[in-house]
């Protein structure tokens, strides 16, 4: 399928006006993800994709008026988060963001270290030491990806949006309603994750 | 002071560049005197790198040309209704 490469947001913000298919299937392919995520984040899994419908309805409708004070992709996730949180109110419901308040929780388990903080069970040399090298590996990669599926959504979405996305944090505690400090917990929840899933398969490799 | 426990909850921070100046200075001292977590603090790098070279999840083609077939109807539909 074609996906035109568009550099420049105001094409691609007056094809999608014109009703231009290509333009359609790269918002799709690029942005129709993170909304899921955004929406699953906070209402749930089970009418997440309704709230994304919902949302895709109102960025069409409010597209002519973009003023561009953001990336349209911001823009678009600001819609998602809002009709996700009117969602909510409606339906008299708090935002499930499971444990995003838990913030004492430590990152790595307990028994990784003594009582005095010192580490118990020290972190293992690894035989790789590049990202590269670690994708090249089919192996790690599948324990790797298994690994960040199988996070809270939360930190799923906080983990794709900071590291692979590259999004400010700012951006996302707006976009997801939370504290900075929450975030930043999350995050580091989520990439001690993917640091032991690798530290096991080092250990004991498939 | 800062323990090895105490490091392992900052790395995050410690890569991202947002420990106080306090907390960088006891950050780096601890690190001076333990390889542990000399050894911990570069893996976690190392990890965060590599996830950064991930491509994010995307829909499928057949489910992209499905949703973009969708939104163009309403598109129209709303150019319709003007």
């Amino acid at each position: 399928m074609d996906y035109p490469d568009y550099t420049h947001e105001r094409v691609l913000i007056q094809e999608l006006i014109n009703g231009e298919e290509a333009a359609f299937r790269h918002v799709v392919k690029q942005y129709h993800q993170s909304m899921l995520y955004v929406a699953h984040s906070i209402v749930g899994s089970a009418i997440a994709e309704e709230v994304v419908q919902e949302a895709w309805v109102s960025v069409i409708k409010a597209l002519p008026g973009f003023e561009s004070r953001s990336a349209l992709k911001t823009w678009v996730l600001r819609i998602v988060s809002n009709c996700a949180k009117t969602r909510l109110r409606k339906e008299s419901r708090s935002i499930a963001m499971g444990d995003a308040n838990d913030l004492e929780f430590a990152a790595l388990p307990e028994a990784r270290f003594r009582e005095n903080g010192h580490w118990a069970s020290a972190p293992r040399r690894w035989n790789i030491a590049s990202p590269e090298a670690i994708l090249a590996s089919e192996e790690l990669k599948t324990v790797i990806y298994t690994a960040i599926e199988s996070l809270p959504i939360i930190q799923q979405t906080i983990l794709t949006f900071r590291d692979m996305e590259g999004m400010s944090m700012d951006e996302i505690c707006k976009i997801l309603d939370i504290s900075e400090s929450n975030s930043r917990v999350l995050l580091h929840r989520a990439r001690s994750k993917i640091w032991q899933a690798i530290e096991k398969h080092q250990d004991e490799p498939c | 002071m800062l323990s090895c426990k105490d490091i392992s909850q900052l790395a995050s921070e410690n890569f991202d560049k947002t420990l106080s100046p306090m907390q960088r200075m006891q950050f780096r001292m601890h690190l001076l005197m333990c390889h542990n977590c000399r050894l911990f603090v570069s893996q976690m790098a190392l990890t965060i790198e590599t996830i950064a070279t991930i491509t994010p999840l995307q829909p499928n083609d057949p489910q992209i040309h499905e949703q973009a077939t969708k939104l163009m109807a309403i598109s129209k539909t709303m150019i319709n209704k003007e």
